[in-house]
């Protein structure tokens, strides 16, 4: 036991030697809560039914098994906290057995990838390593191509031929990565070895906004992570407390951080952003010593914009810099735009708000406090409080605010974790049980339209096969496994975030004037439209609100019913739909 | 365990000759996968990491999955941008980056302190 692991358990009261007989139960007792979740876990997933899913998402499949198996570990893991003299093994281990259980669910139940955007980021590998984005047009994805070409290397290099099959993982192995850096963040904020522990077991459970999918997000917060890592360790002004790297290595860690920066400009738009204030508030606050970083972070990251970028920008301009000081047109898009839907998901939606705005509320009562109990260190706030700043600037596409949580995550993490630590173990097993229920539902809330079946991939495959290159193909609303190959021989376009859809959408479902809105809609698509559906649309609609439970198969029976349409394939879980050719008129 | 105490450099030589071999010779992905994923996660960063001399596993293990994963990027980026893409020849070049830290490593343990 280390000098502070003794320090802290004394603190807690913990009888300095316990009864011989007692030993080995205490000893073995929580690996056994470890171990004993991990296999109840596992038992519980080959009965989930995604299928049966509500409008709840896949907490509403689980058996109580699996929610047992979370009380297990989340008990076992506050125990050891509170009670026993922990070896970092131990902590460790309940981290990883919980990272895990909530991580790896989808890969567990679902057959395949999740997400319509991670199949689009496979269309886009594909197409950035075939040189057939050259011909593409601005794209944002081809101007950040960063992790694209490292992901489409990494596979090719290994052998495989695409990264969909691997995909529904991703989120377990960012997740595991981020682990490092947090750890060397938290280690500086803390003498408490298990107050770190604690703090990385609530950024787990608090990590519900799911960007460690496939994604140039999940690579660059990693990067993200690292840099902030070595900037509060070793990068301290003179003068502060705690050592200081000697210049050499001072030297060489600001190379590693701004080779680490460079990476994350070619693949990100946002995270640059969040990184440089971030290094900017601790160098304005003196909490880094390394005071030329942000300059130089900022010409790494004009050169790339100017030169790299320039296309995308000059077309987009409007857009990117309309958004600057409209809070509340970014609160509205971020919030007001996903309060909507069936009961169940507005049920989601405002959990989700909840859930965030009580992390941050806790989080910052939390600082105040510390701050008046003499925790000088100025890191954790300033972190916290940086990534805010660019809710003014952008609204991100309405996801600006779940990208704040995720960039202010470590630091709400050690605030929540701060108070929880001097709370007693009955409380710390209550809020344990409170987030673990509340990722569940906030996390996996829309699973029901993000999961897909087989049945859908193979509709997808036979309209990717019929469809010949310069086509549009259309869909009703977003959530499909399309993309993934082909990305750019076609147009993709759906219904539902059309200018048409103000018309189509009040028209009644299936009925045949909204039929012949949707032929016209498809005639007016270059190279010839073909039109699909899938459930995980259906799904949405009803989810989202765009329509009634049943509105996209009242659709579908439309489409059927119809001579401007002819159905080229189906199956249990879709249609693709071709327009018929015009009958003749008589001469 | 301590990182220091792993032999660092001649785990990154190997795996820096095995994956491109593996690579080369076609083998069974099964096989192929593991060694040459955990070689771009890793093995680039672990053959300069243990020249900072941080001291600290979690640490060195961190920053080399940094280092690591943006020197396959910008190695692959740099052969995309110059219109000669290649995976197997990309990794070769990625491995003789880490060979070449490897190298470091073995020179400066070689010379005396």
């Amino acid at each position: 036991m280390t000098l502070l692991e003794r320090t802290a358990a004394d603190l807690d009261g913990v009888p300095a030697v316990p009864a011989r007989a007692n030993v080995v139960a205490i000893r073995a007792a929580p690996w056994l809560a470890v171990g004993g979740s991990l296999v109840l876990w596992t038992l519980s997933l080959p009965g989930v039914q995604p299928r049966a899913m509500t409008s709840l998402g896949l907490v509403s499949v689980l058996p109580a098994t699996a929610f047992a198996a979370l009380a297990l570990l989340g008990v076992s893991f506050c125990v050891t906290v509170w009670r026993r003299p922990a070896s970092s093994a131990l902590l460790a281990s309940h981290v990883v057995a919980l990272v895990f259980m909530l991580y790896a669910l989808p890969a567990l139940v679902e057959p395949t990838a999740r997400f319509a955007v991670t199949w689009r980021h496979a269309g886009v590998i594909q197409a950035i390593l075939d040189g057939s984005y050259r011909d593409a047009g601005s794209n944002p994805y081809f101007e950040w191509p960063g992790f694209f070409v490292l992901a489409g290397f990494a596979a090719k290099a290994a052998g495989v031929g695409s990264v969909i099959g691997a995909a529904n993982w991703a989120p377990l192995v960012f997740e595991l990565l981020y682990l490092g850096p947090l750890l060397l963040i938290l280690r500086t904020l803390t003498i408490d070895p298990r107050l770190v522990w604690l703090a990385v077991w609530v950024f787990y459970l608090g990590n519900w906004v799911g960007q460690d999918y496939f994604s140039p997000q999940a690579f660059a917060y990693l990067l993200y992570l690292i840099v902030l890592a070595i900037l509060v360790t070793w990068m301290r002004p003179a003068g502060w407390p705690g050592s200081r790297a000697r210049p050499p290595l001072r030297a060489a860690l600001i190379g590693i951080v701004l080779f680490l920066f460079a990476v994350m400009v070619v693949s990100h738009q946002l995270t640059p952003f969040a990184l440089l204030s971030s290094t900017a508030v601790l160098v304005v606050a003196r909490r880094c010593g390394a005071r030329g970083l942000p300059a130089a972070m900022t010409v790494i990251l004009l050169i790339w914009l100017a030169y790299m970028t320039a296309g995308f920008l000059g077309g987009h301009s409007t857009e990117i810099v309309g958004g600057i000081g409209h809070l509340d047109a970014t609160v509205g898009t971020n919030v007001g735009s996903r309060v909507r839907g069936d009961a169940g998901h507005l049920f989601v939606a405002q959990a989700r708000i909840g859930m965030t705005l009580s992390l941050w509320a806790v989080a910052f009562l939390a600082a105040l406090w510390l701050r008046r109990r003499g925790h000088r260190e100025p890191a954790p706030l300033l972190l916290f409080l940086a990534p805010f700043g660019l809710a003014l600037v952008q609204p991100y596409g309405g996801e600006i605010l779940l990208r704040v949580f995720l960039f202010a995550l470590p630091f709400t993490a050690f605030f929540i974790a701060s108070v929880m630590r001097r709370a007693p173990l009955p409380a710390a097993i209550a809020v344990t049980l409170l987030l673990t229920g509340g990722f569940l539902v906030t996390r996996y809330g829309n699973e029901r339209m993000d999961w897909f079946t087989r049945g859908e991939v193979s509709a997808v495959d036979r309209l990717d096969a019929l469809a010949p290159a310069g086509s549009t193909l259309v869909a009703w609303s977003n959530s499909l496994p399309w993309e993934a190959r082909h990305y750019t021989a076609h147009r993709y376009r759906s219904i539902v975030s059309s200018t048409a859809w103000a018309r189509i959408g009040a028209l009644p479902s299936g009925s045949p004037r909204q039929i012949a809105a949707v032929a016209r809609y498809m005639r007016s698509q270059k190279g010839g439209a073909f039109l699909v559906l899938t459930r995980s649309q259906a799904a949405e609609v009803e989810i989202t609100g765009y329509g009634p439970p049943g509105s996209l198969a009242d659709v579908d029976a439309g489409l059927r019913r119809s001579t401007a349409f002819r159905r080229l394939y189906a199956n249990r879980d879709a249609s693709v739909y071709a327009l018929a050719p015009r009958p003749r008129s008589a001469p | 365990m301590s990182a220091r105490r792993v032999p660092w450099a001649a785990v990154v030589a190997a795996a820096a000759v095995a994956a491109p071999a593996l690579a080369l010779t076609g083998a069974p992905v099964a096989v192929r996968l593991p060694v040459v994923l955990v070689f771009l996660l890793l093995g680039p960063g672990m053959a300069f990491v243990p020249l900072l001399g941080l001291g600290d596993p979690v640490a060195e293990l961190t920053i080399a999955v940094g280092i690591s994963l943006a020197v396959d990027l910008a190695v692959a980026l740099a052969m995309l941008y110059a219109g000669a893409w290649a995976p197997t020849t990309t990794l070769v070049l990625v491995a003789a980056v880490a060979l070449g830290g490897a190298a470091l490593q073995r020179v400066k343990a070689a010379r005396p302190a």
